[in-house]
């Protein structure tokens, strides 16, 4: 356990000296861009409107990029991700309420994508041969096909637009008052279906693929022939043989995919106007928000390496033979 | 069960859809925790201001028409603006509006670089409910940059501001940038939760998804206001406003929009119909004349005439006004206003000629680069136009998408072959010098883009323009820069941008004026301010 929380800690650092080192070979300098801006609107002249530049984003490229490395670091021990140079708040106050929203979409997207996808793909796996075994296929293949913009798109007017069922935007109701209350709640509930639509339908494609290949290979094992031969019905055996031994890999990738899925997917969350990081990340990116960029990717990082984590750990407790 | 759960869903829709008299548009702002409600900071308030805030008058182009809002009348002679303000008018928290805090907005926003200052002397209140602008340098624009700026900065808020700025020089030559930066970021590092101001509107909340603001009863023009509120939706992308039309939750909005879609549109919701005013600017493509092949002029002549405009307009910008071959640094249909009925004798006219431009285009030597900002619909597909139409004629190019602060920078740097830009912009001034100050001035960066040798001369014709109150003058200053521009063939316009105002008589609002009305001219000066102009005036009623 305690290498396996060391090699975590360093698949971060990594990371996150990476991406410290890639966030500066972005093309466009925005230190120059915002000068410029300066120099315009504040009348100075340039070595001065960059000198201002530098002290407003909290940004100096002429330090030599070691310096600014341990600068950054030192901070990071703090527990100091610095201040957004567009909005000229903490990171973290940005990242401490955004990530809320982005957790509840994806941890509700994932959720629902696997318990369909997996049930879906047992149960083609046990009537191998039958309709459903292409018509997955056929689902899985079209909805992987989809970009998620235009998915989402989709969505958007035939649920929201041409039927009238789901609300086009927003995580709730602005009529309705955030709090443990019954309006809010449902509003939140109604507000999350098409961006958790627009996450899982290609997903649960995937994941009725992938559950459909493990329990295929676990259909050959004896334990299932001594199952049916001893006349057990058949939803038990599914459920108790095949499904229980067929889900340990698919519970692993879960936790991963979950970790990835936390990083926020910018054009869903930009097109349903929910209030994730992937609003955040895409404006960051816009502005060249070194700072905001930075928090989150480190957030994103810290996110699927705790993710394979917890699919070591999840694997290690499920499967007997793995603690051999 | 089932029931149970459809009801709550239901209950959830019911809420969504505002009520009559809720006037529903859409617009940008920081999401929460970014956003704020100071005027002067970056991000702040965000689209909300339109409707919070208000200016001394409303001003419609056509006409030249000025609509009392803060104030009822004025006077003016060239050294001084006498201004006089409506009584009774207060803030949203209360507080009585006065004189003061007209002299607080401009004094706050001499830190923000207001235009106003380069005319502007100084504001004298002799009471509470009169206004002196004393001009520096009296100017044709002046009147307009005083009368029609909104009004944010309620002085009783903002005495710690007026205390810092007191003593700080104003004029050019002695200004202290550094002491002006430190007072800047005082002001900056204010952060109210809403906005706060005198307008018809008054902020209730603020989401990532939407804003909400309530009728303000105390609004001094209240019993000739019928609306209830506005809603403002985030604007997101172009698709999801074209979405929203068409399930008919928007009564007024004004998005870029291909033919083809505005069509179904107007098809599959029979309550909206479009206005089309022009938004007073002109796009087209800035060209990099520092190296070859666009260095050489015949090469861009070439460009000129194998560009078939009206193509390009029809895909571009369906509702526009096809350029007619000529660059004058001026919106074509202001051209006749500023230059006289003659403004084309003279000039060289880049007519569609496709053989003309075969002859020109035939050394290209390389394949050229057109790039066009991301997410910015209308000079995207005239940048694909372009590039088509080059193809065409024997000119290899290609079109590249940039986002908007990489794109600025590279444009700036001159990283770039041809730009799909915004070119000729008559802004809030509708005065030439504001658009040829766009190629000419000191700063101008389409100019800079393009990599020509900066005139001095220009820029002291544009200096001179902006402050000459002799229309023949003003004429003959402006039919210079526009030979100029028009012979350099450093920028090819395309089309003078309309914009497609969707406007619903639907079940929330009614009342939208005719698509014949002056009132219209006043969308380029701010879609939002029209709407809630048209609001105070009574135009804008609940549905029946």
């Amino acid at each position: 356990m305690k290498k396996r929380l060391l090699l975590s800690l360093l698949t971060v650092w990594v990371a996150l000296t990476f991406t410290f080192i890639l966030v500066r070979q972005m093309p466009g300098d925005f230190l120059h861009t915002l000068a410029l801006q300066l120099q315009n609107t504040h009348g100075l002249a340039y070595a001065q409107a960059r000198e201002m530049a530098k002290l407003q984003i909290c940004y100096d490229p002429d330090e030599p990029i070691l310096k600014q490395y341990f600068h950054y670091l030192s901070n990071l021990a703090q527990g100091e991700l610095g201040r957004s140079t567009t909005y000229r708040i903490p990171v973290l106050d940005i990242l401490l309420s955004a990530l809320p929203w982005t957790v509840f979409i994806t941890f509700l997207a994932a959720g629902f994508s696997f318990v369909v996808g997996t049930t879906l793909g047992f149960w083609t796996a046990w009537r191998r041969g039958s309709w459903l075994d292409p018509a997955l296929t056929f689902y899985a293949t079209l909805t992987q096909a989809i970009p998620d913009f235009l998915l989402g798109v989709m969505l958007l007017l035939v649920l929201g637009v041409q039927l009238q069922w789901l609300p086009l935007r927003g995580a709730y109701s602005p009529e309705t008052e955030p709090g443990l209350n019954l309006p809010f709640l449902a509003s939140l509930l109604q507000h999350a279906v098409l961006p958790v639509l627009a996450f899982s339908i290609p997903a649960v494609g995937s994941w009725a693929l992938s559950a459909k290949a493990t329990a295929t290979s676990v259909l050959g094992e004896d334990y299932l022939l001594v199952a049916r031969a001893k006349g057990l019905k058949s939803w038990r055996i599914l459920r108790d043989y095949l499904g229980r031994n067929a889900i340990i890999p698919l519970i692993s990738n879960l936790a991963t995919s979950l970790g990835a899925l936390l990083g926020g997917s910018m054009l869903i969350e930009t097109l349903f106007g929910f209030p994730g990081l992937g609003y955040f990340l895409a404006q960051s990116i816009g502005t060249r928000d070194y700072p905001l960029m930075q928090g989150l990717f480190l957030l994103s990082t810290l996110a699927i390496v705790a993710g394979n984590l917890a699919a070591e750990i999840l694997s290690h407790q499920l499967d007997p033979r793995s603690r051999r | 069960m089932k029931q149970a759960l459809l009801g709550v869903l239901l209950a959830g829709c019911a809420a969504q859809v505002p009520q009559t008299g809720i006037l529903c548009t859409a617009g940008e702002w920081d999401m929460p925790p970014a956003y704020h409600g100071n005027p002067w900071a970056p991000g702040g308030v965000g689209v909300a201001r339109s409707f919070v805030f208000e200016g001394l008058f409303d001003y419609i182009p056509q006409g030249k028409q000025l609509i009392p809002r803060l104030a009822r009348s004025f006077e003016e002679t060239p050294q001084k603006l006498t201004v006089h303000l409506e009584p009774n008018v207060r803030w949203h928290d209360g507080h009585s509006f006065s004189s003061a805090d007209v002299a607080a907005t401009f004094q706050v926003g001499f830190l923000k670089g207001l235009e106003i200052w380069y005319y502007l002397d100084h504001i004298e209140t002799p009471d509470d409910l009169t206004v002196i602008f004393h001009w520096r340098r009296p100017s044709p624009t002046n009147r307009l940059l005083a009368l029609t700026e909104p009004i944010v900065s309620p002085a009783h808020l903002n005495q710690q501001h007026l205390d810092a700025l007191r003593g700080l020089p104003h004029q050019e030559g002695e200004r202290d940038a550094t002491a002006e930066a430190a007072r800047r970021e005082l002001l900056f590092a204010e952060r109210p939760p809403l906005p706060m101001g005198t307008g018809p509107f008054r902020m209730r909340k603020v989401t990532a998804s939407d804003m909400v603001l309530d009728r303000f009863e105390n609004y001094y023009r209240a019993e000739q206001m019928h609306l209830q509120g506005v809603r403002i939706a985030r604007w997101g992308r172009n698709e999801v406003i074209w979405s929203y039309l068409y399930a008919g939750q928007l009564d007024a909005i004004s998005p870029a929009c291909p033919f083809d879609v505005a069509q179904e549109i107007l098809r599959r919701n029979p309550s909206l119909s479009v206005r089309k005013p022009s938004d007073m600017n002109e796009m087209g493509l800035v060209i990099n004349c520092r190296d070859k092949p666009l260095k050489d002029l015949s090469f861009r002549r070439g460009l000129a005439y194998g560009l078939d405009r009206e193509a390009i307009r029809q895909l571009a910008c369906p509702a526009g006004d096809t350029s007619q071959g000529l660059s004058l640094g001026l919106v074509p249909s202001q051209a006749e206003e500023w230059l006289g009925n003659q403004y084309s004798s003279g000039l060289t006219r880049y007519s569609y000629d496709s053989e003309k431009a075969r002859q020109l285009l035939q050394n290209a030597g390389r394949e050229l680069e057109i790039m066009a900002p991301a997410g910015f619909t209308d000079l995207a597909l005239l940048a694909e136009a372009a590039a088509s139409q080059l193809n065409k004629l024997g000119v290899a190019a290609n079109v590249r998408l940039v986002q908007g602060e990489l794109y600025a920078q590279l444009m700036n740097e001159g990283k770039f072959d041809i730009a799909a830009v915004f070119g000729a912009q008559m802004g809030p001034t509708v005065h030439p010098s504001t658009s040829e100050g766009r190629f000419f001035a000191a700063d101008a960066q389409l100019e800079k883009a393009s990599g020509l040798p900066r005139s001095r001369q220009a820029q002291d014709w544009v200096a001179e323009l902006r402050v000459s109150l002799d229309p023949r003058r003003t004429r003959e200053l402006t039919g210079r820069l526009a030979r100029q521009q028009n012979e350099s063939v450093s920028f090819i316009p395309c089309f003078e941008k309309r914009l497609m105002v969707f406007v619903q008589n639907g079940p929330r609002v009614e009342g939208w004026p005719s698509e014949d009305s002056p009132l219209w001219s006043a969308a380029p000066l701010g879609v939002e301010r029209l709407y809630c102009s048209l609001a105070v005036q009574g135009y804008l009623r609940p549905s029946k």
